[in-house]
């Protein structure tokens, strides 16, 4: 199932020169603007950056679920074991999403329907892409509420998502995107709206599952600390743009991208304050108007090294620890 | 460890201004009544705060942690006296607020401010960042004319590090740190002693909460504010508090100075969410002490300590039996817990 990888040589997942735009009153704007990444089986990739950065329009985009107006997928191509999504019938693509590759929400109270039970909401994503009658869905949806740790996962298929917790929605959510046992799971922000000892059993629960079903994870968060903690490979985004991309190793123990370096240094770090009270690292400025970008590059007027060539040109992607595949969009990242 | 902590106890002692208290609160306990039935009878109650005495000393931030639904912005909300207690006692500046009028209230209002979580919920849409600002200076007639308050709202804005051309602009011009930079305007405005922060950072982006952080800490410098700092983040109270108090369904489990709740937590939930937070390293292989299970129910709460169905320390026979008390284990420092860690 895992294995028979049709394309050998090419990764499970293969994001290429992605363009995602969004059309408004007041013009258009690139919203993903030529995002490439690549994903091998069990392995996790997290997409960070705030607000506005594009990383959710690109989880979205990898499912093709942007609103179609405003939003358009524009050029590049989405590559799951060698076929392009982007290409694909609407029709085929329907047979896909939710079966090869899955996606779970930041807010499970919203993408539930609170007028269906759970279970029945399971045993629907189930009878979509697999041939079962109805009972033999409903034992497979009691299964995969007890894989997902929801106690008397027989009494609780018949709950409505009102009857649960924060906690349990988002295990539940889990459960039907899992219920395929798909080969991507794309998550957006799954753990923002959960408390932080709930945040660490659902990011438990989904490295255990990874591992079990063999699965590749789209973790998409603002949350570095999350990152570090479960994924292998990190790609960070700014107004659009991936701005640096490398193993979580590389990144955190050396960024080369001096918005990665800020971001990482605004985290506050637990236990380290002795004596007085210190001022935290920060940014200064905020994220710019996607409708009005400058001409350079467009973390430039935040940047404490920016000179006047960041102002003109646009730096491309570099190479900075070859062979890795560590890059950084940075004319300046010897200096950093 | 002692060596490490000898300047630490020396700045504690540091200018008398700061030892003295500004707002206490003595067992102070909320419930609400659950409505149910066709009589809309109150059959049962829900425990927002119980038995809670904390104290904020002037210029100083009390950092106040826990999990959704444990009750903290009721607390904040009690304090400033939106709500009124079911028990128990508020004093601001040694003056109880439970039992005074609103028009008695009135005079002390202006003293204290709340700065809320949600800078797109809290301003006002149709009101521009001047009239959002200058209301509070008009109905405390803090200023004597309309320049003399145009000259305030500009000191304000700048003082929170935004400009005074912004003052003609609607909320929904600004990005979410600058509006909650609008939000610490407005309570500025009536130059209070006293502020809740109710999650002010939560909203937003990494970069800009540090922003907001370091914004509250020089204001506080500057001004001498005392803050009640309510999060659910344990990194970011380290670095906006002087003390702090863990709270979990409603009671403060355990209460010391920033050094001593970092460097020695004792309840077991405290060592829990300290462990849950994620750190942003990747080489740090770290103990994951996992909670099982949710925060149960505040209308049905666990009997004994809330915390015991969840607590891997708890002792059968005598955690569920009877709430712990909350003890002072070294000075300053406060456990409720029969079985805390040792350090």
């Amino acid at each position: 199932m895992w294995y028979d990888r049709t394309h050998v040589g090419t990764p499970l997942l293969r994001v290429e020169e992605l363009v995602t735009t969004f059309h408004t009153d007041r013009g258009v704007v690139r919203a993903v603007d030529r995002v490439s990444f690549d994903l091998e089986e069990s392995q996790t990739i997290g997409i960070v950056g705030e607000s506005g950065c594009g990383k959710s329009v690109t989880a979205l985009s990898l499912m093709r679920l942007v609103a179609i107006p405003p939003g358009r997928i524009e050029s590049g191509r989405v590559l799951l074991d060698g076929k392009n999504l982007l290409e694909l019938p609407e029709r085929e693509m329907r047979a896909i999403r939710g079966n090869s590759i899955s996606m779970i929400f930041q807010e499970p109270m919203t993408s539930l329907n609170p007028v269906y039970t759970v279970g029945t909401q399971i045993v629907e994503a189930i009878r979509m892409h697999q041939d079962k009658s109805r009972r033999e869905a409903r034992v497979h949806a009691v299964e995969m509420l007890r894989l997902v740790g929801i106690p008397s996962p027989e009494s609780n298929v018949e709950a409505y998502p009102h009857q649960l917790s924060g906690g349990m929605r988002q295990r539940v959510m889990i459960a039907m995107a899992l219920a395929c046992e798909p080969k991507v799971l794309v998550a957006d922000k799954p753990t923002t709206a959960l408390d932080v000892t709930i945040q660490a059993q659902i990011l438990e629960l989904l490295r255990k599952l990874q591992q079990k079903l063999k699965m590749a994870v789209v973790l998409i968060t603002h949350d570095l600390g999350v990152v570090a903690e479960v994924a292998e490979t990190v790609v960070v985004m700014y107004a659009g743009r991936v701005v640096e991309r490398g193993s979580v190793r590389e990144i955190f123990a050396r960024p080369r991208h001096p918005y990665t370096r800020g971001l990482l240094d605004s985290i506050p770090k637990p236990g380290v304050v002795k004596g007085a009270r210190r001022r935290l690292p920060t940014i200064e400025g905020v994220v710019p108007d996607l409708h009005a970008l400058p001409p350079g590059c467009a973390f430039a007027e935040r940047c404490r090294l920016a000179e006047d060539r960041c102002r003109q040109e646009d730096p491309a992607l570099e190479a900075v620890a070859p062979p890795s595949a560590h890059v950084s969009r940075c004319f300046r990242w010897r200096d950093l | 460890m002692s060596a490490r902590e000898a300047p630490a106890a020396t700045s504690a002692a540091s200018p008398p201004e700061r030892k003295r208290t500004l707002v206490a609160t003595d067992k102070l306990t909320k419930y609400f009544p659950v409505e149910r039935g066709f009589f809309r009878r109150a059959g049962k109650y829900l425990r927002a705060v119980e038995d809670v005495s904390i104290r904020v000393r002037r210029a100083e931030t009390l950092g106040l942690v826990g999990e959704s639904g444990c009750g903290k912005s009721t607390l904040g909300r009690l304090v400033l006296r939106l709500m009124d207690p079911t028990f128990g006692r508020v004093l601001f500046d040694g003056k109880d607020l439970v039992p005074l009028s609103q028009g008695e209230l009135r005079p002390l209002r202006r003293r204290m401010q709340i700065i809320f979580q949600d800078p797109y919920s809290s301003l006002n849409p149709r009101m521009t960042v001047r009239e959002v600002v200058g209301e509070a200076i008009r109905v405390f007639s803090l200023a004597k004319g309309k320049s003399e308050e145009e000259g305030m709202i500009a000191d304000l804005l700048k003082k929170v590090g935004l400009r005074p051309e912004h003052m003609s602009r609607y909320p929904h011009e600004f990005s979410g740190g600058q509006r909650q930079r609008i939000g610490i305007a407005r309570a500025l405005a009536v130059k209070p002693d006293f502020i809740v922060c109710d999650e002010p950072i939560s909203a937003l982006d990494v970069s800009i909460q540090a922003q907001i952080v370091n914004l509250l800490v020089e204001l506080q410098e500057q001004m001498g504010l005392s803050y009640l700092f309510i999060s659910h983040d344990l990194k970011v109270v380290e670095h906006v508090s002087h003390r702090v108090a863990v709270m979990y369904l409603g009671r403060i489990v355990e209460q010391a100075t920033r050094e001593s709740l970092y460097a020695r937590s004792r309840h077991p939930y405290t060592r829990a969410l300290l462990a849950a937070a994620p750190v942003p390293d990747p080489e740090k292989k770290r103990l994951r002490v996992l909670l099982e299970g949710d925060i149960p129910s505040p209308i049905d709460p666990p009997s004994g300590c809330s915390f015991h169905p969840r607590c891997p320390r708890a002792i059968r026979g005598t955690c569920d039996k009877e709430t712990p008390p909350l003890d002072e284990v070294e000075p300053g420092h406060r456990v409720a817990c029969y079985n805390p860690h040792e350090v």
